[in-house]
């Protein structure tokens, strides 16, 4: 009797169907994630997004902790009208979890524009069935859903646990309002940081460069704002404080009203002045992307 | 004998980079097989290989890839293509698998076939466990064997190189040379080689694009060139004392022969005709000059080079 083993199949060349334009953009999406969160990556490529995770995740474990002990075993001693209040209500949760979105954004935009220029990837991708406007949706697609993990899915838990411990009014329908004014508050805020951060990254191709930038545009933009606010009382220069006109749009949206009055800073303008900054943003990644000069 | 249907068509194609011109009026074929792209540094290859892709479009005339315009309609033909940058930076992060199994999937393979179009392309080009490293930790010829197997793993009907050997030692060199030509001659697929290395096309290419000063300087099959350029003799004498530039006199009298050029006792004679072969061998018996060796020079594509650009 002989024997035989093969040690190489060879070269079966695929001749099946191909999955176009749109599982170029698909695979392209894919690839962002896996880039951003580190996934087959060293440790040190993971830490920004496991920082930004624990800081997201953490008070939405903590609040959901003291709704299950107060509700299950403290139950006889704490009301729960007394439980509602010491939560946070939606609008303040997305304060508490500002500081992961903010660096979330800061962090994927660089690596997913900046690096692609720098490495030479932007020309690999833009040989394949994608173009560049399909390259460059896919990239802010990517951004928007890297920073929903931490900007829509802990809020969601929380008021999903909320309304599972009986602590929200409203039942199925005031569920589902709460639930648009989540996922509306998190578009919001995701969606400024994620474009200011991709505008910033189409810039520069160093992503040290295109981090700084973005962290030091919103800390100025809101220390220069408040500064000057509160030093000649001009509060209407509010809606330039960048840092903190998202939260306060969604605080509008959902009738609340926080530190910024609404007599000096109309819901109209910082309508305005969130689309504006989001119109410029776009406009400044369309016009480098449409004239860049992929060499290589 | 070329196929009526080229795979690339460019007519007058002209590109500048702000007030540089860089392409001027180039036109050329490329059909299926393996083609040279030759030129010096900085003659406009990279930037014609980027017109082919779509990367940026030409300020005028006419290219057709696949059939149709890549800069306008691009997408169907960038998927039939496989393109291997010149470059070596990649993502420094991502593993070589992860990359090639990414492109595959870019130019339409479903996951499942592209993880096995990907392990495939990297034993093929002769990757073993390297290609579970990140690509940063990689040596330059790896990353070569990497490009490689990205352009080719999802089975493309062409392969576009832009200096592959770029970097190697003259033993990875050689491989990658063979792999180039088994691609054409195996797996069928055809390639277009972009090169300023000369030895290198006329070793794997069938058809060569010279372009140089922006223009198309010669294209065709190598054969068909090298024929076109002027045929010479070389003629090896016995050493004598006396010289030969008698025997170049006696040479240049005679019709058939254009030129002799003497350099110690060998001599390279330009002609017009065979009938120069019986010329040499009267005027040797004429002058009673002994042979050492007579016959046709042969031709390389660096003398069809040099025509090109002289």
């Amino acid at each position: 009797m002989t024997s035989a083993n093969i040690y190489s199949q060879g070269f079966r060349p695929y001749e099946g169907v191909r999955t176009g334009h749109k599982g170029a953009a698909k695979a392209l999406f894919k690839q962002s994630l896996r880039n951003v969160f580190g996934i087959n990556r060293k440790f040190r490529n993971k830490v920004v997004p496991i920082l930004a995770l624990l800081l997201a995740y953490i008070p939405v474990i903590v609040f959901i902790a003291i709704v299950v002990l107060a509700s299950n075993i403290f139950g006889d001693l704490i009301s729960a009208d007394d439980v509602r209040d010491a939560l946070p209500s939606m609008t303040e949760f997305f304060g508490w979890i500002r500081t992961p979105i903010f660096l979330l954004a800061g962090f994927a935009g660089p690596l997913l524009l900046s690096d692609d220029r720098r490495d030479g990837m932007l020309g690999v991708y833009l040989s394949s069935p994608l173009t560049r406007t399909s390259y460059v949706l896919t990239k802010f697609l990517s951004t928007l859903t890297i920073v929903l993990t931490v900007c829509f899915i802990p809020p969601l838990i929380l008021l999903v646990s909320l309304y599972v411990q009986g602590l929200e009014d409203g039942g199925i329908v005031g569920f589902f309002a709460s639930l648009f004014e989540t996922a509306a508050g998190a578009l919001i805020i995701g969606g400024f940081y994620s474009v200011i951060s991709l505008a910033i990254s189409s810039v520069s191709d160093r992503k040290s460069v295109s981090w700084t930038s973005y962290f030091i545009a919103l800390l100025i933009s809101a220390s220069v704002v408040e500064s000057v606010a509160d030093a000649t009382e001009a509060t209407w220069v509010r809606p330039f404080n960048f840092l903190d006109l998202p939260n306060e749009l969604v605080r509008r949206l959902a009738g609340e009203t926080g530190d910024w009055s609404v007599a000096d800073n109309p819901t109209s303008i910082l309508w305005l002045t969130w689309l504006g900054v989001i119109a410029l943003c776009c406009g400044l990644i369309w016009n480098r992307y449409s004239k860049l000069l992929v060499r290589r | 004998m070329e196929p009526s249907l080229p795979l690339i068509s460019a007519a007058n194609l002209a590109k500048s980079y702000g007030s540089k011109p860089v392409l001027n009026d180039v036109s050329f074929q490329v059909f299926p097989g393996v083609t040279g792209l030759l030129g010096s540094n900085g003659a406009g290859k990279t930037t014609a290989l980027g017109m082919i892709l779509g990367l940026h479009n030409r300020d005028r005339g006419s290219l057709e890839v696949f059939g149709a315009d890549p800069w306008t309609a691009g997408v169907m033909a960038r998927e039939k293509i496989g393109y291997a940058p010149e470059h070596h930076t990649l993502s420094p992060t991502m593993a070589a698998s992860e990359f090639v199994q990414l492109v595959c999937e870019l130019h339409g393979l479903p996951k499942n076939e592209a993880l096995t179009a990907a392990n495939d392309a990297l034993s093929i080009v002769g990757l073993g466990e390297e290609r579970f490293r990140p690509m940063g930790s990689l040596s330059t010829g790896q990353r070569q064997r990497v490009k490689l197997a990205q352009a080719l793993g999802h089975n493309p009907e062409l392969v576009i190189l832009d200096e592959p050997t770029d970097g190697l030692d003259p033993g990875q060199r050689e491989t990658v040379l063979e792999l180039i030509k088994s691609l054409s001659h195996t797996h069928k697929i055809s390639v277009l080689l972009s090169s300023h290395l000369i030895e290198e096309v006329d070793e794997v290419c069938d058809s060569v694009i010279i372009i140089g000063d922006g223009r198309t300087l010669a294209s065709g099959s190598i054969e068909h060139l090298k024929n076109r350029v002027e045929q010479s003799i070389h003629l090896e004498l016995v050493p004598s004392d006396l010289g030969y530039s008698h025997f170049a006199e006696a040479l240049t009298a005679k019709p058939a022969i254009k030129d002799v050029a003497i350099d110690g006792n060998s001599l390279t004679i330009g002609v017009h005709s065979d009938q120069a072969f019986d010329d040499v061998r009267d005027v040797c018996a004429e002058t009673n000059s002994g042979i050492v060796s007579f016959g046709r020079r042969s031709l390389s594509l660096e003398d069809v080079f040099m025509e090109s650009m002289s």
